[in-house]
C-alpha cells in the first residue's frame, strides 16, 4: 500500500469507506517513522501514537509542544528528562481532531536556529540530499513521508524556512489564531503554531484542526475558522512583490533564477504581478532578532534548575544558576541570551530594545499599506538554497531571516511552498496574506501550487512496487 | 540639634495583598497559611509552556483602591516583566505594571498635631508577590533552604508615595490612615504581622530649604507600624551622624532589626538591578472602560475622612470622631445603633468607654460582638427612661456583652428594674430616718450634707435599684414635714 501519496482528505476517505484500518496505518506508520529516523535524525523521542477508533491521520510534534506522558525537551539538554505534566492546547485539539502523535521531532535548542545543528540530541538531515540542512525534524519528517502533519512553532520564520529546505508546505498563522499555551516560546510576541504538510489542502485541514479561541492563552483570540474545507478560487489571484528582495544580504542566483521563473510562470498563468516597496524588509531581521533575544533572555529565565530540569549543584544560589545554565543550555543559546541581555541592559535599552520595538511599527504600518492594497505579498522563503551541514559560515542563520521574520513582527499569516530545484535540494516561495484571512493565503496558494505543480519528491518511491 | 540642619525626605512603598479568592494568574487558592506547595499549578510555578490569565477581580480591587486614594485611573494599562533571578521567583521574572500602572497621582490627607497635611502618591500597580523562603537555621549560615510556592502569584497592589514624608511619626500616621481607606474598601486584611501589608521607606535627609534630593536608603523588614516609625527615626540619627561628620551617605537597602531597633546595610542579592522592563508578550493591556471603573465607584463605601466630617456633624468631638472612624467596625456600629438611637455623643461614650474596653479585653473587634447595635441602643433608652440608672446599665452591659442578652431579660433576671415607686420609696424613707435620728438633726441643725448621706443609705438598702432623683424628692419632702 502506498500511503504517502494520500491527502489526509483522501486517508479520511479510506477510512471511511474501510478500505483502510487505523490500526494498520498507525503500525504502519510507527514501523516507518522508528526506520526513517535512524536514515535522517528526525525524532528526540518517538511515540506510539494514540489512535482513536475511527481514525489515524500519522502526525508529529516539534520538541518544543508539551505533550503530557513523555519528555518534552525543547531541544535541550537542561530538559533532558523532563514530563509536562499538561499538553499544548494545538496538539489536544490536533489529537481530538484524529491526528495520532508519532513522535517528538528534533530542532534547534528551543526552536532558536534553523538547522538541528543546535540540537544536542541529534543532527537531522535534508532528505533531498545526505549532508544538508532540512532545517527542522519536522520537515524532514514530511520530505521523507515520515508523517502526513508536523506541528512546530515558528517565531522568526523556523518553520517555514525548514518546510522550504525540505520542499514541503509550512504555514504559520495569524498571531492569535491558535492557542501558544503549551508551546514552550523562546520569543512570546513573534512565536506562532503553525503546520508541516506536503500540500495546500493538508495545510488548510490541519491548520483548522488546531485554531480555535482558547480562554486560558490571552494571547488566542475568537475568530471563526472557516478555511477548510478551502472554496474554490473563481478569480486568478494578484499578488504584490516587494522590490526589495533583491537586494537582500547574500542572495544566492540559485534563487534569484527560481524565484524569477516562478514569477514568469505565474504571469503566464494569468496571476497579476505588482511591484510593491517595503523598505522596512531591509531591517526586519534585525528588528526581529533583536526583540526575540530580549524576549528569550526573558522567557527562558525560568531554567534555573529549582523547580525542574537538570541541575548542577553549586556552592551557594548564584553558582547553582551560573553552573545549571552553563552546562544545560548550548552554545548557540548562551550567546543568543547574552545578545538579548546586553541590548536590553541600561546602556543599549533605547538604542537597541527601543528602536527594534518602534521600527516593528513601522514594518507593521508599512505592510499594512501594500496589503490594504493587493491582498497578498510573495517573496522568496529564504536568500539562499539548502546549505550544506558542513557549511559554518557566520550570520548564515541570521540572514537566513531575511523574508520571513517580516510577518512574525506584524502577525501575519504566511505559508512557504516549494517552487523550485536547484542541484538536487528544494528552493521555496512565500506568500502572506492578511490577519486572519488565512482561508484567502490558502486559496491563493493552492492556485499557485497548481501553477507550479511542483515534481514532489517521494524518498520512498519505489516502495509498494 | 539635628533639626534645624537638615529635613527627612522620606516616601514609602507600600505593598498590599488583595484578598481575591484565587491568584494573579492563575486559579490556584491565594489563601494564607497552608501546607507548602499545595496550592502551586504549572502558572504559578512558571512551568515551560505555561501561560498567565489575569485575574479580573484583582484588576477591580486595584481600580477600588485607586478611587479610594484619589487616583486618576489609567484607560490602558500594561502588564510589564520586571526580570530578575531569585530562587523565590519562579519565572525569573515579575509581572508587575511599570510603564502604564493602574492609578497615578493620588493622595492620602493626615493630621498631625492638629494640621492637616497632604501625602502625594505618585502610583498604584498591580503586580505578582513572590514565593517564601524557608531557611534550615538562620538566613546566614542555613546549610540549605527550601522555598514554599503557595504565596508565588497572589495578587498585590504597590502603593508608592511622593518623598513627602518629613518624619517618622508623619510616615505612621500616613501608614495608619492608609490602612484604615484600604480597610473600608475591602479589598485586603492589611494585616502587617501576617505580610499582608508590607511597607519600605525610602529616607534621605537634606539641609532645610533646599529642593535638591540626596542619597537615600532603602529600609526594608519593619513588620509593624511601630518598626516603621522606629526604623526611620534610627535612619534619620545615622545618616544625620554621617552628613555631620561632612560624609556622604551610601545609597543601599537596609535591613531593620526589630530586636535593637537599629538598621544595617543588607548584601544586595545581585549586584546591579537592571530590571529591563517591557511588556510581557503573554498579557494582554487591560482597557479600563469608564463604565466599568465607574460601576467600580459605585461599590466605594463612605470613607474615613467622609466619615468624620459626617460624625462631627453629628455632635461627636474631633477626637471621638478620629478614633472612631480609624476603627471601621466600631464606626459601623455606631451608624446602626444610630438608627434606633439619635444621640451621638451618648452612644459614642459608650464605644469608646466599656465597649472597646471589653472588646479589647476579649481581642474582637465590633463586628464580632454579642452585642449588636439594636441592644446597646435599648439599653440606652431604658437608661433615657429610667428604668435603670446609668450605674447599673453598665453592669447590665457587661452581661450583655458576655452572653448576648436582650437588656431587659438582663435586668428582669437581675431584678434590677430601678425603683421609682413612690409608695415603696416613702416606706423605706421613713425606716432610714427613723434609724438615722443623728442625720436627721444635722439636716434640720442646717448641714445639708445629711440629705447626701440619707439618700445614700436608701441607694444602698436598694442595692443601687432606687432612682435617686425620687428618692431625694421623697426624703426632702419627709424631712420637712418632719
Amino acid at each position: 500500500m502506498v500511503f504517502a501519496s494520500l491527502k489526509i482528505r483522501e486517508l479520511k476517505k479510506a477510512y471511511q469507506t474501510n478500505s483502510l484500518t487505523p490500526q494498520e496505518v498507525r503500525k504502519d506508520y510507527a514501523h516507518k517513522a522508528a526506520r526513517l529516523d535512524e536514515q535522517y535524525g528526525l525524532f528526540i523521542t518517538l511515540l506510539k501514537g494514540r489512535e482513536s477508533d475511527r481514525e489515524f491521520i500519522p502526525a508529529a510534534a516539534a520538541d518544543n509542544l508539551c505533550l503530557e506522558g513523555d519528555r518534552t525537551t525543547c531541544a535541550s539538554s537542561l530538559l533532558t528528562g523532563y514530563n509536562s505534566p499538561f499538553s499544548a492546547y494545538a496538539l489536544e485539539k490536533a489529537m481530538a481532531a484524529g491526528f495520532g502523535i508519532l513522535g517528538k521531532t528534533n530542532l534547534d535548542e528551543f526552536g532558536i536556529g534553523v538547522g538541528t545543528g543546535a540540537s544536542p540530541f541529534k543532527t537531522t538531515h535534508n532528505p533531498w540530499k545526505a549532508g544538508y540542512y532540512a532545517g527542522s525534524g519536522a520537515a524532514a519528517a514530511l520530505a521523507a513521508g515520515a508523517v502526513m502533519t508536523a506541528f512546530a512553532s515558528d517565531a522568526r520564520g523556523e518553520l517555514r524556512q525548514s518546510a522550504s529546505y525540505a520542499g514541503v508546505v509550512g504555514m504559520k498563522p495569524t498571531y492569535g489564531r491558535v492557542s501558544r499555551r503549551g508551546l514552550v516560546d523562546y520569543a512570546s510576541s513573534l512565536d506562532q503554531v503553525g503546520v508541516i504538510t506536503r500540500c495546500v489542502e493538508d495545510a488548510a485541514f490541519a491548520l483548522s484542526a488546531i485554531s480555535g479561541h482558547d480562554l486560558k492563552d490571552p494571547t488566542s483570540l475568537n475568530k471563526p475558522v472557516d478555511f477548510y474545507p478551502l472554496p474554490k478560487a473563481s478569480t486568478p489571484t494578484k499578488l504584490a512583490c516587494p522590490r526589495e528582495w533583491r537586494s537582500a544580504e547574500g542572495l544566492e542566483a540559485s534563487v534569484v533564477k527560481s524565484f524569477e521563473e516562478t514569477l514568469r510562470k505565474l504571469a503566464k498563468a494569468g496571476v497579476e504581478i505588482q511591484e510593491v516597496s517595503v523598505p522596512a524588509l531591509k531591517q526586519s531581521s534585525l528588528v526581529a532578532m533583536i526583540i526575540a533575544a530580549v524576549e528569550a533572555f526573558s522567557n527562558l529565565a525560568n531554567f534555573d534548575g529549582i523547580r525542574f530540569g537538570e541541575r548542577t549543584p553549586g556552592e551557594h544560589l548564584q553558582d547553582m544558576y551560573i553552573k545549571t545554565r552553563t552546562a544545560g543550555f548550548g552554545q548557540r543559546v548562551k550567546e543568543f541570551l547574552t545578545l538579548g541581555a546586553l541590548v536590553s541592559s541600561g546602556k543599549h535599552y533605547q538604542d537597541y530594545f527601543l528602536w527594534a520595538q518602534k521600527y516593528r511599527r513601522v514594518i507593521k504600518e508599512q505592510l499594512e499599506t501594500v496589503l490594504e492594497e493587493t491582498p497578498f505579498l510573495i517573496m522568496p522563503t529564504l536568500p539562499f538554497a539548502p546549505p550544506a551541514l558542513s557549511r559554518q559560515e557566520p550570520g548564515l542563520e541570521y540572514r537566513g531571516d531575511t523574508y520571513t521574520s517580516l510577518a512574525n513582527l506584524a502577525g501575519l499569516p504566511a505559508i512557504s511552498l516549494p517552487a523550485g530545484i536547484h542541484e538536487g535540494l528544494p528552493i521555496g516561495l512565500q506568500l502572506v496574506g492578511r490577519p486572519f484571512e488565512e482561508g484567502a493565503l490558502l486559496n491563493a496558494a493552492a492556485n499557485v501550487e497548481t501553477i507550479i505543480s511542483f515534481p514532489g519528491f517521494n524518498p520512498e518511491g519505489e516502495e509498494g512496487k | 540639634m539635628m533639626a534645624a540642619e537638615f529635613e527627612p525626605v522620606i516616601g514609602l512603598e507600600i505593598h498590599v495583598e488583595l484578598m481575591t479568592d484565587t491568584k494573579l494568574f492563575c486559579g490556584c487558592p491565594a489563601t494564607f497559611g497552608e501546607e507548602p506547595n499545595t496550592q502551586v499549578c504549572p502558572v504559578c510555578l512558571g512551568l515551560p509552556g505555561h501561560r498567565p490569565l489575569l485575574n479580573r477581580k484583582a484588576a477591580e480591587y486595584a481600580i477600588k483602591a485607586a478611587l479610594a486614594l484619589n487616583c486618576q485611573i489609567a484607560s490602558h494599562t500594561t502588564f510589564d516583566r520586571k526580570n530578575y533571578f531569585y530562587c523565590d521567583l519562579p519565572k525569573g521574572y515579575q509581572i508587575s505594571q511599570f510603564f502604564y500602572p493602574m492609578g497615578t497621582e493620588g493622595y492620602v490627607d493626615i493630621n498631625i498635631e492638629g494640621k492637616d497635611r497632604r501625602i502625594g502618591l505618585r502610583q498604584i500597580h498591580i503586580e505578582e508577590d513572590t514565593g517564601k523562603l524557608l531557611h534550615a537555621g538562620s538566613i546566614v549560615d542555613a546549610n540549605f533552604s527550601r522555598v514554599d510556592f503557595n504565596r508565588a502569584g497572589v495578587p498585590l497592589i504597590e502603593i508608592v508615595t511622593h518623598p513627602d514624608i518629613r518624619s517618622a511619626e508623619e510616615a505612621k500616621l500616613f501608614l495608619q490612615k492608609l490602612r484604615a481607606i484600604l480597610l473600608y474598601t475591602g479589598i485586603s486584611d492589611c494585616k502587617m504581622e501576617e505580610g499582608s501589608m508590607r511597607c519600605d521607606a525610602n529616607v534621605s535627609l537634606r539641609p532645610v530649604g533646599s529642593q535638591e534630593l540626596f542619597n537615600k536608603t532603602e529600609l526594608k523588614n519593619m513588620n509593624s507600624f511601630r518598626s516603621v516609625q522606629k526604623g526611620i527615626e534610627y535612619e534619620i540619627i545615622r545618616q544625620g551622624k554621617i552628613f555631620r561628620k561632612g560624609g556622604e551617605v551610601i545609597p543601599e537597602t537596609r535591613h531593620f532589626d526589630e530586636g535593637r531597633g537599629t538598621t544595617k546595610a543588607m548584601r544586595s542579592k545581585f549586584a546591579a538591578s537592571d530590571y529591563r522592563c517591557f511588556p510581557d508578550p503573554n498579557v494582554p493591556p487591560l482597557r479600563v472602560s469608564e463604565e466599568w471603573v465607574k460601576k467600580i465607584a459605585e461599590t466605594l463605601p463612605e470613607l474615613p475622612d467622609a466619615r468624620f466630617h459626617r460624625f462631627v456633624k453629628l455632635g461627636l468631638p474631633e477626637y471621638d470622631a478620629e478614633l472612631l472612624t480609624s476603627n471601621k467596625e466600631l464606626a459601623d456600629f455606631l451608624d446602626i445603633a444610630l438608627t434606633y438611637y439619635k444621640n451621638a455623643k451618648t452612644l459614642s461614650n459608650w464605644l469608646m468607654g466599656d465597649f472597646l474596653r471589653l472588646l479589647n479585653a476579649a481581642a474582637l473587634d465590633a463586628s464580632q460582638s454579642k452585642v449588636t447595635p439594636k441592644k446597646l441602643a435599648e439599653l440606652l433608652t431604658l437608661v433615657d427612661q429610667g428604668t435603670i440608672s446609668g450605674k447599673i446599665a453598665k453592669d447590665v452591659f457587661e452581661e450583655m456583652f458576655a452572653t448576648g442578652k436582650d437588656p431587659k431579660d438582663v435586668i428582669a433576671e437581675k431584678g434590677l428594674i430601678q425603683i421609682s415607686d413612690t409608695g415603696e420609696l416613702e416606706k423605706m424613707a421613713d425606716e432610714i430616718l427613723a434609724q438615722n435620728p443623728g442625720s436627721v438633726a444635722d439636716y434640720k441643725g442646717g448641714k445639708e450634707k445629711a440629705l447626701g448621706f440619707l439618700v445614700g443609705q436608701i441607694m444602698k438598702a436598694t442595692r443601687g435599684k432606687a432612682n435617686p432623683k425620687v428618692a431625694n424628692e421623697v426624703l426632702l419632702r419627709k424631712l420637712q414635714e418632719l
